[in-house]
């Protein structure tokens, strides 16, 4: 297992498009996925932009992706792993305990 | 593009922290430079990283009484007012995440209304332009034949919810 950012505002995490990414991604039931173009419509990111931050994150372990062949056309899906859900719970509890009571 | 209305002044963890220490003081009060430091983690002795950007945006006020490290910082109300945006915004984060009502587990078993639910689903999709008619069929074929709602999700997969419920 990965070590944790030691900063208790996960950098990987709160840079805004990365924040919506894994806040979307973490919505999900457990073990589903969701397409990279169902993904960048709910995030509103270019595609170009999108894949950047899916590699930071999955490079750091916090997102699997796969890519299936549908036909002549390519599907990737993208999850949360159980690291990137756990390193998302201690990035909102850093925030909250921040931002307590306010 | 969008990266979302998070207010890029709060969101840098510098200025949030000092943001948010502020904030958590009586309305009108103030704290020194060198408190201020000691609390968000910053050395004291030197200037405040963040600060100058929080001041020109008019969210915090530094009042130079007795010079620097003694110096007064209170959070402004225009300042209190960004925060609270701030919040607000980071409650609603996952922008359509209510999309994915409650679904049943990738394992849970299927029944004839789910099947039938996702086959007049790919129907309107067909319908819609976004899926060839063999791709239909071959959908509509695993569709019904599924047995767990993993498997009617995946002949779903890479589609909107045509439905759109909206959420709230």
């Amino acid at each position: 297992m990965m070590a944790m950012n030691d900063d208790p505002l996960d950098p990987l995490i709160h840079v805004p498009a990365r924040l919506k990414i894994v806040a979307t991604l973490v919505a999900l039931p457990d073990g589903d996925t969701l397409s990279f173009t169902r993904l960048q419509d709910m995030i509103g990111l270019t595609p170009g932009n999108l894949i950047v931050h899916l590699r930071k994150l999955e490079e750091a372990d916090y997102i699997s992706s796969e890519k299936t062949r549908n036909g002549t056309a390519s599907v990737t899906t993208v999850a949360l792993t159980a690291h990137g859900r756990k390193a998302f719970g201690a990035y909102t509890q850093a925030l909250r305990d921040l931002l307590g009571g306010l | 593009m969008s990266t979302g209305p998070l207010d890029p002044l709060i969101h840098d963890p510098q200025r949030l922290r000092i943001i948010a220490t502020l904030a958590e003081l009586p309305d009108g009060d103030a704290l020194t430079v060198t408190r201020l430091q000691a609390m968000t983690g910053q050395p004291p002795g030197r200037p405040v990283i963040g600060l100058p950007e929080l001041s020109r945006a008019g969210y915090v006020r530094t009042e130079l009484a007795g010079g620097g490290a003694r110096a007064a910082v209170a959070l402004t109300r225009r300042g209190r007012a960004a925060l609270a945006r701030y919040i607000a915004t980071l409650r609603h984060l996952p922008p359509a995440a209510g999309h994915d009502r409650q679904a049943p587990a990738p394992g849970v078993r299927a029944g004839d209304a789910d099947r039938d639910a996702v086959a007049a689903a790919l129907g309107e999709h067909f319908a819609q332009g976004r899926l060839t008619f063999e791709e239909l069929s071959a959908r509509l074929d695993a569709t019904l034949a599924a047995t767990t709602h993993g498997e009617l999700s995946q002949a779903a997969r890479d589609l909107p919810d045509p439905t759109d419920p909206g959420h709230g």
